[in-house]
């Protein structure tokens, strides 16, 4: 299960490699990523346990220096060819596990979105953002873009913000708890307002932008 | 970013190689090999010092490659299908040639150290 795990994990990082690197060494390098787990499997647990997370940080490192590297030669390196599918993956990942939650446990989700998803949110942004400015092309920044870039930056501080603002008020009015569904329905639709905004702001900047 | 050329051995540019670059070579000399066994031949012959992940193995093949110093050929260990690396890699002439030139200068520093510590003895 946990090699499972970690053989996807290291393919999504392979596959977030320029495309012209994923084209020449992709398949060669799972390849060879399965080979030597298997290998450090048998060699005991402790040492497969470190192989993983040599081979994670390194296949992470490789894939900062692609994308860098591209975006020198002026390419478009994220999102080149399988981005939609990557923005697809980002916003249903996060909502299908919040419908589990919603039915293993509600209050349990209330109080997470209240304390963490705000502040997740930004993070993420800021992220993607500085990523997706990193890798423009320099023809591209143009001060136009930095002015929307630091209108998202301002955005995501306000998200910042937003779950420890949440948290007090959750604690100076406790008996909104008790309205688990009407708390839950509200913080949804403010953290996904607040992940509108940034969008429409990232795509009139046109930072969402590929081609 | 310049790419380093055969004219450059003699120069500046290419030497010294860094120790992964080093073993890559290295490991490359007596015949071509895939991804894999680079990796197991660059820990073996570096005592297990040198433990090269997946990503910076092909991140340093890439550039090697790029600077002509191996190139990738056809090559099935296992003939009846075994063997899931049809693609392995070999050194080039002017790879062989600044292997060559940087054994040459490592020998050369540890024959100017030896000669200092053994002065130093006596």
């Amino acid at each position: 299960m946990f090699a499972e795990l970690i053989k996807a994990a290291a393919r999504l990082l392979i596959q977030q490699h320029p495309q012209a690197f994923r084209n020449q060494f992709g398949e060669e390098m799972q390849v060879v990523l399965e080979a030597k787990l298997n290998d450090a499997r048998c060699a005991g647990r402790p040492n497969f346990v470190g192989t993983c997370a040599q081979e994670i940080l390194g296949l992470f490192g490789s894939l900062l220096v692609e994308q860098w590297l591209a975006r020198g030669r002026g390419e478009f390196p994220m999102f080149s060819n399988d981005w939609r599918r990557f923005h697809i993956l980002s916003l249903v990942t996060p909502l299908g596990l919040g419908a589990v939650l919603l039915i293993v446990n509600p209050r349990f989700l209330a109080k997470l979105l209240a304390s963490g998803l705000g502040w997740l949110t930004a993070v993420t942004f800021v992220l993607a953002v500085a990523l997706i400015a990193l890798t423009l092309p320099a023809r591209c920044r143009t001060p136009h873009k930095t002015v929307m870039a630091a209108l998202v930056a301002v955005l995501a501080a306000a998200c910042v913000l937003f779950g420890p603002a949440l948290v007090m008020v959750l604690e100076a009015y406790p008996t909104l708890l008790s309205l688990e569904y009407a708390v839950l329905a509200a913080l949804i639709l403010a953290d996904i307002a607040i992940m509108a905004v940034i969008v429409a702001v990232l795509r009139r900047g046109g930072l969402l932008r590929t081609s | 970013m310049t790419k380093r050329s055969g004219l450059e051995i003699e120069g500046t540019g290419a030497l010294p190689l860094s120790e992964s670059t080093f073993f890559i070579l290295l490991s490359l000399a007596p015949e071509p090999k895939h991804g894999y066994a680079i990796m197991r031949d660059v820990q073996e012959m570096s005592g297990g010092r040198i433990n090269l992940s997946t990503g910076t193995l092909y991140g340093a093949i890439k550039r090697l490659l790029e600077q002509n110093w191996i190139e990738r050929i056809e090559h099935d260990p296992y003939p009846d299908g075994r063997s899931q690396l049809r693609k392995a890699y070999a050194l080039t002439n002017l790879g062989r040639r600044i292997l060559n030139a940087e054994i040459l200068r490592l020998q050369s520093l540890v024959k100017t150290a030896r000669l200092h510590t053994s002065e130093e003895r006596a």
